[in-house]
């Protein structure tokens, strides 16, 4: 995530990484880790399991916060979410896939199909549903889709 | 486990916090996000890398 920090900014989505962790845990883990020499991002000490329980996160069987991200939109609606196990790590590439498919969807009411890449084709807007049922290939072939 | 909160209203929140940026402790709360594209990430625990 703080690798592809600049990117984030670059599409105006602000960051926080939340674990359950004391805030001085944080800053030792910080000043210490050699991987974490660069890292610039805000870090949630949620030592009381509050915040991960409200997002349905928590372990209680470990006491920890599981693997779990959130999108949340300006209007403050979670968009997207990812929930893995602890022994899995996340792609951040395909994070910032789905944040740039859901910013043009806000943007231009289009709508992104699977596998959706800035300058690839969407769906139109105000798509006459009755023309479109069983019709989508004629819209966008799977070609496309998968491309 | 909640279910999933997709389609719903983001959690208020506030907790401490360590700003890596700055080197500093501080606070968050869920009204530092409002009006902005946010993405929350939570992990397991520091000094444990997957």
């Amino acid at each position: 995530m703080n690798a592809a920090s600049h990117t984030f900014d670059t599409l105006g989505v602000k960051l926080l990484v939340v674990s359950c962790d004391t805030k001085f845990s944080h800053k030792r883990f910080v000043e210490t880790e050699p991987l974490m020499k660069d890292f610039k991002l805000m870090m949630g000490a949620d030592n009381t399991h509050k915040v991960a329980k409200a997002f349905g996160v928590y372990s209680k069987a470990d006491g920890v916060a599981i693997r779990g991200r959130f999108l949340i939109n300006p209007e403050g609606i979670v968009v997207a979410q990812e929930v893995l196990t602890p022994p899995v790590g996340r792609n951040v590439n395909e994070f910032l896939r789905q944040i740039e498919a859901f910013q043009h969807v806000a943007a231009t009411g289009e709508v992104c199909p699977a596998n959706w890449r800035p300058g690839k084709k969407t769906l139109p807007v105000n798509t006459d549903v009755e023309a479109m049922t069983g019709n989508v290939g004629s819209y966008i072939t799977l070609e496309e889709i998968l491309s | 486990m909640a279910t999933s909160l997709v389609t719903r209203e983001a959690p208020a929140f506030s907790m401490d916090a360590y700003d890596a940026a700055t080197g500093r402790y501080t606070t968050v709360s869920s009204e530092d996000y409002a009006g902005h594209w946010t993405a929350i990430c939570f992990y397991p625990g520091d000094f444990t890398f997957v």
